[in-house]
This record gives structure tokens, C-alpha cells and sequence, in this order.
């Protein structure tokens, strides 16, 4: 029952701050930060009761028995890491958002409503019901972005929804083949949706060939796999800051997660036939990610494109399908939601709130002009960029020892090359945004120096490097919780 | 004890950033006086009759993975430490005057100081990392930040792009190796017998190839010792270059001997090409600084000599020779780190006090500084490697080590001494004899700090070179 409050406690969230009045935009920050505080204690407290492996906290309830549909919400090991993200990316997401004036209540109301969404997929362990939360999530960005976006945001906000329901409708096809084909072991249709008692059937394997492609796809949509990770860019860009952390943070993990535990968890024959093929991938995601992000003058696409190149790393680890692989992925989602969503709190919020442009060729010795900022964006960078002691090392390191173990050479070595051009962006544009003079024509504005950060903003930052720093330094606090798990899963597998 | 040793310097920086500006050097000198109090106290507790590892500290991290913390100390590393804990302090003492941005400045040192204690001390791949990585970073920041002229932006981001390519290759190659063996400790890698693949080896070694740096890999060396603030590259060419070469000991000789003894001709080749090449490059150069930096690309390729050295002993028949090339190349190490940072910093000073640092720009200048030519005078001719001067005895060892195996290369070798000795008379002649350049008729000899800075430099030089017996004990039991 604990865990369910998160989603309770979000879209009361929602109601709340939408019934109250747009002017008291003061008081409706408090009452965002108290119901995302909340939120992240729920998250910690079910965090610290889990011992591992198994579901826990199950709460059954029927819904639509007829169609084999029921209330079932539970948390194991693989979901616990997202709903922390979760919690910690909502409450920076506040604090980055604090001047907010325009319609504040409103934009708290899509904000909570968005976040409910995302704890109800992470707590579903019904597939009809993770899918009614995972398109709860797609009706908020919508309105996030258009209204209070910037960058053509009208587009942007268009096409994310599109690409969600476009994703959408391949995962139904694939759920619904699920639902009739999945049998129980003496051969009797199981018809139900019900994801723990789908887990101990099986879907004829030669329907997996082609049910997983569908449902891993649709999922690996929102996840950013190329090629159909165009939204993620846009999408980021046009979003404002908040919305952009739980873009980066959590959404793209929505994807990731449906991945890993229904396309994977249920189809394991499909991924291991298919194994190879998203391992590709998920290489051309990291690489192609990254060398595009060389490539951008626009510092929230950089951030944008970067995002793409590191959730290559989640779908590598889930291709291995092995232990460690999947250990990797599961951590490479949360570290890249903290880091992720700092970058963008930081580009988004911090650095343009201060220079009102983000084109890098503008920028003029900001190093000098916020050395604050800056050094605290260098550092994201560069935790971002996998530096040992941070987390994004860990989960990518599991990643690349899951992939040697069982995927070809090719696969690593092209991962190795991506994480080469991942240190060639990171640096190529801390030099651009920090440490260059501005390129385009001087407009005889006096080079002062900027305000330093305030104190949500630091709040926030250290909410987010902290658990960052501390995962990188401390892994188990979380490995111990998600291989259990895998494990269980992994124990399903074919030979 | 050793993990004191190594976080002593993350705390300074941790008080800097909490303490006023002005107390950041203060601060940062008292962390590295933690550090270096505490490897002193360590070599004098040495037990040289002992083998194996002491003061070690292991303590589970990562289970799942088989990932402890694990630091020891033993004649491998303990030299390289002391030299590390020694350059420390008096690079902060170097950079006392240092005005722009104190405080970040100190920080980015404290850290550097951190990354090479742990790089030193660690003996599980994981956390050995970590360090080897820090080592990077905060260098990058400052030749980027407080270097000289504008081509310090390229010089410090080739500096960390070809450290990074060989970091990555050597993440991968161990990587591979944890696969094999299902471990990433070193001293259980080398008790697993040499049965990996030579690619690993050759991954392992492109990331040590470039730190050392050998030939081809060496061409981000010069501008960044050119560019960097002169402290900072003292501690590059005095300690930093040595982290490639304690690579070559920690994982080189013990992981993979028998690669090592399959390549080694190949290794002294390059060490050989290193070494002739960077006498030969140091030969043109006018800039004292680049002088000097070529001239630690032909030092530190002795040591790889060395190792090579080692590598073809290391088949049991010729136990004297492997021990006298380990322990050259561990006095080498050691003897280079204190020649070439006492030289960086006096050719800093110079150009401190003139602007200038070409070789040609100077003359005369014994006469007028006279207490800094002699200091210059004597750390050149322990680079020359003369008789009773640390240089001398570690470069004698290796000789006499890679002689026995490989007479050739070793002959051929010595052509790099001679061009040694051209260079860097030339270099001393040009500044300090002749006619005094009127412009420099002022420069002020070594104040008390600069004394203070270069006497105990002066003075290892000397007891590592008329007693190396004392600093040998450290390494006679190496296996």
C-alpha cells in the first residue's frame, strides 16, 4: 500500500494545485515541493523496506475480471531505482521551476499529472493498467510543452505526441497478441493480463518472434532509439525546464522500462532472438548520438542528442541479457535521470535564465563572468561523460562486462568508440560554452558579471550531483536491490 | 593509513572551498604536508627485509562484481609515492604567488594530488581508475584555465583526448581481462598465470604507451608541459610521466610476463626510437621549456628500456639482470622525478622574472644569479647522469640490466646519452656563460622560498646518488 500513495499522492497533487488560484503562485510552489518531498520519501521508505528479489508491496484488486484486467500495483528491484529517480527528478523539477508565474497552477496540475502517470507505469503489474498510466503520461507533456514551451513549441509538443502514440499503438497490437496467445504450462490459455500470472505462462515462441519487435519497439520509441528518437531532441528543446528534467529524467526510463520488463520479462524467447539486433542498435544510438551532439550550436540540443547517445547504453545492457548487462541498464536509467535532468535544469534554467540565449557561439567567457555555474555544469559534464566516481562509470561499466560476455567484439569496440566521442563532445562543449570568446559580432553589452545561483537552484544541484557521486561511490545502495530481480527474471529464460 | 595519505589532499580542497580565498594556499600546503608526513613516517616503518605488501587495507565495495578497496604499498610503489608526496608541497610552495582565481586553482591541485597518491597505492582496477582518471582531469582545467598563451586550449584538450583514447582502450582491455579471469585485483590477476589474449595486452599498453609517453604517441607532450603553469607542469613531467611507467611494473610485468617476453624486443625498439627521437627533437628546440620537455620524453624512455629489459630476464636465467633493470627503472623514476620538476621550476622562475624562455634569450646569467645557476647547473648534469648524482646510478642500473640481455639496442641507447649531454650543455652554456644580456643585469638571485623549494630536491639528488643503497633496499625484494 505504501507505494501506491506515490500515485495517489501525485494526482491529488494535481487537483490541488489546480483548483488553487493563479496568483498565489507563491504558495503553489510550497504545496508542488511538499507533495514532490512526499513523493520522494514514499519512494526511499519503499526503498529502504525492500529486501530484494521477489514483488513486494502487491495490492490485487479486480477491475474488469471479465477481460482478465485488475488493479495490481507492486514494486521489485528494477522498478525501485525509477521510482527514486522519479521522486528526486520531481523535486528538482520544482526547485528549478521556482520563479514560475505564468499559471502556476496549471502548470503544476500537467506537472503532477504527468508524474502520477510515471510512478503508476513504474507500480503496474497489470499490463492494461501500465498502459492506461502510460498513456495518463502522454496528455500532460502535451500541455507542458505547448503552453508553457519555447522553440517551436507548438511542433515539438505535436510531434512527441504523435511518436508516443505511434509507440502506443505497436505496444496494444503486441499486448493484445499477448493476452491470446499466452498459455499456462499445461497448454490452457491464460487470457488475462495480469503480469505475474503472464510471467509464469508462455507465449508459443514462435509468436515471440515476431510479438517481441512490436511491443520492444513501441516502448524503445519513447526510449530514443534510433531511428525513431527525433522526438527526444525537439521534444527537450521546446519543453521548459521541469518538463525537460522529467523528459530526460523519466520519460525516456518509461520506454526503457517497458522494454525490460514487458517486452523482455514476458517474450524471452523473442529477445533472445532479437538480442543482436537492438545490441546494434543500441550502438548506433550511442554513436550517432554523440557524433550529432558534436555537431549542434544550440547547448540544450547538445544536452538533447547526449541524452539519446546515453539511453544506447540502457538498450545495450538490456540486450545482453545477461545478469550484469541488465544490472547495467537498469542503473545506466537511473544515473542517467539524475545527470540528465541536471544538465537540462542547468542549460534550461540556470545558464539561460542568466544569458537569455543558449547559442554556445554567444556565449563569452562564461567561466569568468558565472565561475559557480560553470564549474558546477563541468562537473555534471564530466559525470555525465562516465567519469570513474560517478555513477553513469558503474552502470556503463556493468553494461560493456555484461556486453563482453555475451555479445560480439564488434558491439563493445563500437561502444568504446562511443564513449571516446562521448568525451569528445562533453569537452568540445564545455570549451565552447565556458571558456570561448563569443564568435558572433560584439553588441557593446557591458561583460559583467552574472548573479550566482539561488538557493533552490543549489538545493536542486546538489540534490541531484549528490545521488550521482553517491551511486558512483557506493553502487551496491542500488545493484543489491536490482539483481535480485533480473535474477528472477533471467531464471525464466529458455536455455 | 595509505587512504589518509590519499584523501588528506580531498579535504584540503573540501576546506578551501569552505575557508576565504586568501586561506586557500595555506590550506592546500597543509593538506599536502598531511600527506608527506605520513609517506615519510610510512618508508621509515618500511620493512625492506620483507616481502609482499604492507600497510595494505582491503575492505569489501562491490561484492556482486568482486570489486574491493584495496591500497598496499611495497618496493613497486613505494618510491614513486614518497616522490608524488615529496613534489607535492613544494608545488604548492611553487605556486605561493599564484593571484588569479586562488581558490580554484588550489582545489584543481588538491585533486590532482589525490588521483596520483591513489593511482599510486591502489591495487584493484575499479578504484585504481577512478584515481588514474582524476589524474586527468584537473590538469586539463588548469593548463585550460591558468596556461599560457592561446594555444593552451588545444595543448590541454590534446593532452586529455590521447590520455583519454589509451584510458579507454585500457577500460576495455581490463574489461576483457575481467572476463577471463573474473577479477579485477591486481595482485590475484597476477597470480592467474599469463593465459589472456595478446589483444588485452595491447590495449593495457596503448593506455600506458600514451601516459608515458612513448613514440608515436608522445606528440601531445610537449605543447602541454609548454602551456601548463610552471608548478603544474612539474608535476607533470616529474610525476605524472611516472604513472605510465609505474604501469608498466604494476600491470605489465607482473599480469602479462609472457607477452611481455614476446614483445619486449619490439618495446625496447620504441623505447630505443623514444629515446633517440627525443634527444634528436630536444636538439632543435630554442624554447627552454620544450628543451626540457623533450628531454623527460628521452628520460622517462629509459625506464621503459627498462622494462624491456626485464621482460626478455624475466625467463629465470639471468635473475641479476632482471633485478638490476627493475631497479634502475624504480631509481630512474625516482631520480628523473627530481631532476626534471627542479628544472621546470627554474626555467619557470626565469621566466617569472624576464618573460622570456628561449635558450637564446639569456647570457651571462651565473654572474648575476649566481645561487641559481649553481642549483641549474647541478640538476642538468644529474639529468647528464654524472657520477654521484641520482641520475648517474639509475641509469647505470638499467644499462647494466638491458645490457646483459640486449647489447644492440643498448649500444644503440647510449647514442641518446651523448645527445643528452649536447643539448643540455648546449642549454647551459647559452644561459648562464658569456657575455651577461644587458636586459638581465637585475634578475634577483633565489629568494628564501625558491631556496626552500629546491634544497631538499638537491638533496635527494645527491643521497640517491653517492648512497643509492638506502633507496634500493626498497626494491631488492621485488619479485
Amino acid at each position: 500500500m505504501t507505494a501506491l500513495l506515490t500515485i495517489i499522492l501525485s494526482f491529488t497533487g494535481a487537483l490541488v494545485c489546480g483548483l488553487m488560484p493563479p496568483s498565489a503562485h507563491r504558495r503553489i510552489r510550497w504545496v508542488a515541493l511538499a507533495i514532490a518531498a512526499a513523493g520522494l520519501v514514499v519512494s526511499m521508505v519503499c526503498c529502504d523496506n525492500y529486501s530484494g528479489g521477489e514483488f513486494a508491496d502487491l495490492l490485487e484488486a479486480d477491475w474488469i475480471p471479465s477481460l482478465g484486467i485488475g488493479f495490481i500495483t507492486g514494486y521489485d528491484g528494477i522498478s525501485l531505482p525509477l521510482l527514486l529517480v522519479t521522486g528526486l527528478v520531481a523535486v528538482c523539477g520544482v526547485l528549478f521551476t521556482w520563479n514560475l508565474e505564468t499559471r502556476a497552477n496549471q502548470f503544476y496540475a500537467f506537472y503532477f499529472a504527468l508524474i502520477g502517470g510515471v510512478y503508476g507505469v513504474f507500480l503496474s503489474l497489470d499490463l492494461f493498467l501500465l498502459f492506461v498510466f502510460y498513456e495518463i503520461a502522454v496528455v500532460p507533456k502535451y500541455f507542458l510543452i505547448a503552453i508553457w514551451g519555447g522553440t517551436r513549441r507548438q511542433f515539438a509538443a505535436m510531434k512527441l505526441v504523435l511518436y508516443s502514440f505511434g509507440g502506443s499503438a505497436l505496444v496494444l497490437l503486441g499486448m493484445l497478441a499477448v493476452f491470446f496467445l499466452a498459455h499456462d504450462a499445461s497448454g490452457e490459455a491464460l487470457k488475462t493480463f495480469n503480469l505475474l500470472a503472464l510471467q509464469q505462462g508462455q507465449v508459443p515462441v514462435a509468436a515471440q518472434q515476431w510479438i517481441f519487435p512490436l511491443i520492444f519497439v513501441g516502448f524503445a520509441i519513447m526510449a530514443g532509439m534510433w531511428p525513431f528518437h527525433t522526438w527526444a531532441p525537439t521534444g527537450h528543446v521546446a519543453a521548459p525546464t521541469a518538463a525537460s528534467m522529467l523528459l530526460a529524467g523519466v520519460v525516456m526510463k518509461l520506454g526503457a522500462y517497458g522494454c525490460l520488463r514487458v517486452a523482455v520479462g514476458l517474450l524471452p524467447a523473442g529477445a533472445q532472438a532479437w538480442a543482436p539486433w537492438v545490441a546494434v542498435v543500441a550502438v548506433i544510438n550511442i554513436i550517432y548520438g554523440a557524433l550529432v551532439a558534436l555537431k549542434q550550436d544550440d547547448f540544450k540540443y547538445v544536452i538533447g542528442y547526449s541524452s539519446v547517445s546515453h539511453m544506447g547504453f540502457v538498450l545495450l545492457g538490456i540486450a545482453t541479457l545477461s545478469l550484469t548487462g541488465m544490472t547495467g541498464a537498469v542503473l545506466q536509467m537511473f544515473s542517467h535521470g539524475v545527470i540528465g535532468a541536471l544538465l537540462f535544469a542547468l542549460v534550461g534554467t540556470v545558464i539561460y535564465s542568466r544569458t537569455k540565449t543558449r547559442m554556445l557561439d554567444e556565449f563569452h567567457r562564461l567561466i569568468d563572468r558565472m565561475p559557480g555555474i560553470a564549474w558546477v555544469f563541468i562537473v555534471a559534464g564530466l559525470a555525465s561523460m562516465g567519469l570513474p566516481g560517478f555513477s553513469g562509470f558503474v552502470s556503463e561499466l556493468y553494461v560493456l562486462i555484461g556486453a563482453w560476455g555475451s555479445l560480439s567484439g564488434w558491439i563493445v569496440g563500437g561502444a568504446g568508440l562511443g564513449i571516446l566521442l562521448t568525451f569528445g563532445y562533453t569537452l568540445v562543449k564545455i570549451h565552447e560554452a565556458f571558456f570561448r570568446e563569443r564568435k558572433t559580432p560584439d553588441t557593446g553589452q557591458v561583460e559583467t558579471a552574472y548573479p550566482p545561483m539561488t538557493l533552490p537552484e543549489k538545493t536542486g544541484v546538489a540534490l541531484l550531483l549528490g545521488s550521482a557521486l553517491l551511486i558512483g561511490l557506493c553502487p551496491w545502495l542500488l545493484t543489491d536491490k536490482i539483481s535480485p530481480s533480473l535474477k528472477l527474471m533471467l531464471e525464466r529464460f529458455p536455455n | 593509513m595509505i587512504t589518509a595519505l590519499t584523501l588528506a589532499p580531498v579535504v584540503a580542497a573540501l576546506l578551501i572551498l569552505a575557508l576565504p580565498e586568501a586561506r586557500a594556499r595555506a590550506v592546500a600546503l597543509a593538506g599536502a604536508l598531511v600527506s608527506l608526513t605520513l609517506a615519510v613516517w610510512m618508508l621509515v616503518q618500511f620493512d625492506t627485509a620483507a616481502e609482499g605488501l604492507q600497510f595494505s587495507e582491503k575492505a569489501e565495495w562491490i561484492p556482486a562484481l568482486g570489486i574491493d578497496y584495496f591500497v598496499g604499498l611495497d618496493g613497486t610503489n613505494a618510491l614513486v609515492l614518497l616522490l608524488a608526496a615529496l613534489l607535492a608541497p613544494l608545488v604548492v610552495l611553487a605556486s605561493w604567488q599564484h593571484t588569479d582565481r586562488p581558490r580554484t586553482y588550489f582545489v584543481l591541485l588538491c585533486l590532482l594530488f589525490t588521483g596520483l597518491f591513489g593511482t599510486f597505492t591502489a591495487l584493484n582496477f575499479f578504484h585504481w581508475f577512478i584515481y588514474w582518471e582524476l589524474a586527468l582531469v584537473p590538469p586539463f582545467f588548469i593548463i585550460k584555465l591558468f596556461g599560457k598563451g592561446e594555444e593552451r586550449h588545444s595543448a590541454a584538450l590534446n593532452f586529455f583526448l590521447f590520455t583519454v583514447l589509451g584510458s579507454v582502450a585500457m577500460l576495455l582491455g581490463f574489461l576483457f581481462l575481467y572476463r577471463q579471469t573474473g577479477t579485477f585485483d591486481f595482485i590475484k590477476l597476477a597470480e592467474k598465470g599469463d593465459t589472456v589474449s595478446p589483444l588485452i595486452f595491447c590495449a593495457v599498453l596503448a593506455g600506458l604507451w600514451v601516459k608515458v609517453p612513448l613514440a608515436p604517441l608522445h606528440i601531445w607532450q610537449a605543447p602541454a608541459y609548454a602551456a601548463a603553469p610552471t608548478p603544474v607542469a612539474m608535476l607533470l613531467t616529474g610525476v605524472m610521466s611516472k604513472m605510465g611507467v609505474y604501469g608498466f611494473l604494476r600491470l605489465i610485468v607482473p599480469i602479462f610476463p609472457d607477452q611481455l617476453r614476446q614483445h619486449a624486443g619490439t618495446l625496447m625498439a620504441f623505447a630505443l626510437v623514444t629515446i633517440l627521437w627525443g634527444a634528436f627533437l630536444a636538439l632543435r628546440q630554442t624554447d627552454l621549456k620544450r628543451v626540457l620537455a623533450f628531454s623527460s620524453l628521452n628520460h622517462v624512455a629509459y625506464c621503459v628500456l627498462g622494462v624491456g629489459a626485464l621482460g626478455i630476464a624475466a625467463d629465470g636465467l639471468r635473475v641479476d639482470a632482471h633485478a638490476l633493470a627493475m631497479q634502475g627503472v624504480i631509481l630512474q623514476m625516482f631520480a628523473h622525478g627530481l631532476a626534471a620538476a627542479g628544472l621546470f621550476y627554474l626555467v619557470g622562475l626565469l621566466e617569472d622574472r624576464t618573460g622570456l624562455r628561449g635558450r637564446d634569450d639569456f647570457g651571462g646569467l651565473s654572474a648575476v644569479a649566481p645561487r641559481f645557476a649553481a642549483v641549474f647547473f647541478i640538476l642538468t648534469f644529474c639529468s647528464l647522469g654524472l657520477p654521484f648524482m641520482a641520475g648517474f646510478a639509475a641509469e647505470f642500473l638499467i644499462f647494466s640490466g638491458s645490457f646483459a640481455v640486449a647489447p644492440g639496442v643498448t649500444v644503440a641507447a647510449t647514442v641518446g646519452l651523448l645527445a643528452t649531454a649536447v643539448f643540455l650543455l648546449t642549454m647551459l652554456q647559452r644561459v648562464f656563460t658569456g657575455p651577461t644580456n644587458e636586459r638581465h643585469k637585475s634578475m634577483p638571485d633565489l629568494s628564501r622560498r625558491e631556496t626552500l623549494i629546491v634544497v631538499p630536491l638537491l638533496i635527494l639528488v645527491f643521497w640517491a646518488g653517492i648512497s643509492p643503497k638506502t633507496w634500493l633496499l626498497f626494491s631488492q625484494l621485488i619479485p
